[in-house]
């Protein structure tokens, strides 16, 4: 009687254990999903991208709804697209009659447009995430030039810290070789 | 009237005097000999514009006064002391002694007086060659020829010297210190909308400086530092463009262009930018498993 009674606190105290293992596992597994899913989404333009369209042509079928968006971050997110754009490429550097020994002069006028970005950004603190997420596009952008592509990383991540939104960004998707030439500058 | 004739005679002889004086100082810049000794004692050859002269003046001034404080790694990779002013000077006079112009023709002032009494090493990879004809070609922002044409007389066993400066300097050493400028120095390299005479533009300038001087360093294999074949994979992929040294020209240009930066008080973002791009680049260049290499030049007896 008194041995059945030991296996009966034992099982009772084995399924408390147990129960709770799985209530904890089941907890920072959930903080695990969610955190993942906010730092891949943190920087991800919306679908419902805007596009312009002239009104009297729009057929209000194709309208859709306005993304929750100022006319500054518009404004932002319009000029920074076309800059990403205008980008040197690396195949710049396969044309014949360069001096491969030093910088192309293409990268001389990508800094300007990359000082004219950190000049509104410093004058705009709106436009924090439209920033972040520009530097996050030039960066993973693999046909633009690797020296480029570092340095947007290395503005993620100067502006990334200066906002506090430095945890919520995946760095695991810039490779190796970005983080290393980024965190030298 | 005798005294009339006598100043007639002493300003005939004044003009004459005047008129050589002008053809020869013409002459001079025409076959590129002079020279011009700069604060801290490097030489301009004739053969570098006036403009151009005013500019690595103000260069080298703002070298001399320059007081950084910089990490020990750094001072490690150019065995230096200090980046102060005088240690800077000192480290890049070490290595940098004439500095000539874009159209200073190497090949028509330099000339073969000897041949080596040694059997030099076969390189892998050679910057006079084809490497370095075809950078010439080019808008040159800037070269050191010295170092190459100290490998081309070593490749060939040959003693080379050079009119450069008004002097006849016998090429024994990468450490002879001759730099080639050219325009792209001063225009495609200057940060956009800005004059070749700002502080950014001149500390970044220097930054080239640093990273030609360390060609002057080196022995064996690595003589003069040669850059190294870039990977397939690589953005300059197939090109000499790379360096294998992880203290190398362009490690010391990485170095250089950082600590500068930070001597670039009130400087736009801009420029800014434009100094880290250009580390980025020179940073990007280092190859995987670079290791350091021994700095101490060779000399041929």
């Amino acid at each position: 009687m008194k041995k059945k009674k030991r296996h009966l606190y034992f099982l009772f105290w084995a399924l408390t254990f147990i129960s709770f293992a799985s209530l904890l596992g089941w907890y920072l597994l959930d903080q695990f999903k969610e955190k993942s899913s906010e730092q891949a989404n943190f920087l991800e333009e919306p679908s419902n991208a805007v596009q312009v369209v002239e009104q009297r042509d729009a057929d209000p079928e194709e309208v859709r709804p306005l993304p929750d968006i100022s006319s500054e971050e518009l404004a932002f997110r319009q000029r920074a697209n076309q800059v990403l754009e205008d980008f040197p490429k690396k195949n710049i550097l396969k044309e014949r009659g360069r001096d491969q020994h030093k910088p192309p002069r293409e990268l001389v006028e990508a800094s300007s447009e990359l000082g004219t970005i950190e000049d509104l950004l410093d004058k705009n603190p709106e436009l924090a995430k439209e920033g972040l997420r520009f530097y996050r596009k030039c960066a993973l952008r693999d046909e633009l030039l690797t020296s480029l592509r570092a340095l947007c990383l290395h503005n993620l991540k100067t502006r990334a810290k200066k906002t506090g939104f430095d945890k919520r960004i995946r760095w695991s998707e810039f490779p190796d070789n970005l983080h290393r030439i980024a965190d030298k500058l | 009237m005798a005294s009339a004739w006598s100043v007639c005679g002493i300003m005939k002889n004044f003009l004459i005097v005047l008129t050589l004086s002008a053809l020869s100082l013409m002459g001079c810049n025409k076959n590129s000999t002079s020279g011009f000794s700069t604060k801290i004692g490097i030489v301009l050859d004739g053969s570098v514009p006036e403009d151009q002269r005013d500019l690595i003046d103000l260069d080298l001034s703002n070298l001399s006064r320059l007081n950084l404080s910089v990490s020990s790694s750094d001072l490690q990779v150019l065995n230096v002391n200090s980046f102060s002013g005088s240690d800077l000077v000192g480290w890049l006079t070490t290595r940098v002694h004439f500095i000539v112009g874009e159209d200073f023709d190497y090949a028509e002032q330099a000339s073969i007086v000897g041949t080596l009494s040694y059997r030099p090493q076969i390189f892998s990879s050679t910057l006079l060659d084809d490497d370095f004809l075809a950078q010439n070609s080019l808008v040159t922002i800037m070269v050191n020829i010295g170092s190459a044409l100290y490998r081309y007389g070593k490749n060939n066993s040959e003693v080379l010297t050079l009119d450069v400066g008004g002097q006849r300097i016998y090429v024994r050493s990468p450490r002879v210190g001759v730099i080639q400028i050219g325009e792209g120095l001063f225009s495609s390299w200057s940060v956009r909308g800005t004059s070749s005479n700002t502080l950014a533009n001149s500390l970044i300038r220097l930054s080239v400086f640093f990273h030609e001087a360390r060609h002057s360093d080196g022995n064996g294999d690595n003589v003069t530092f040669p850059h190294a074949v870039c990977p397939d994979w690589h953005d300059y992929g197939g090109n000499y463009s790379c360096d294998s040294s992880s203290n190398g020209p362009y490690v010391v240009d990485s170095i250089m262009l950082r600590n500068l930066r930070s001597a670039c008080v009130g400087c736009s973002n801009t420029e800014i930018q434009t100094f880290k791009a250009f580390q980025a680049d020179a940073e990007s260049r280092l190859l995987p498993g670079s290791t350091y290499k021994d700095i101490r030049p060779e000399q041929i007896p």
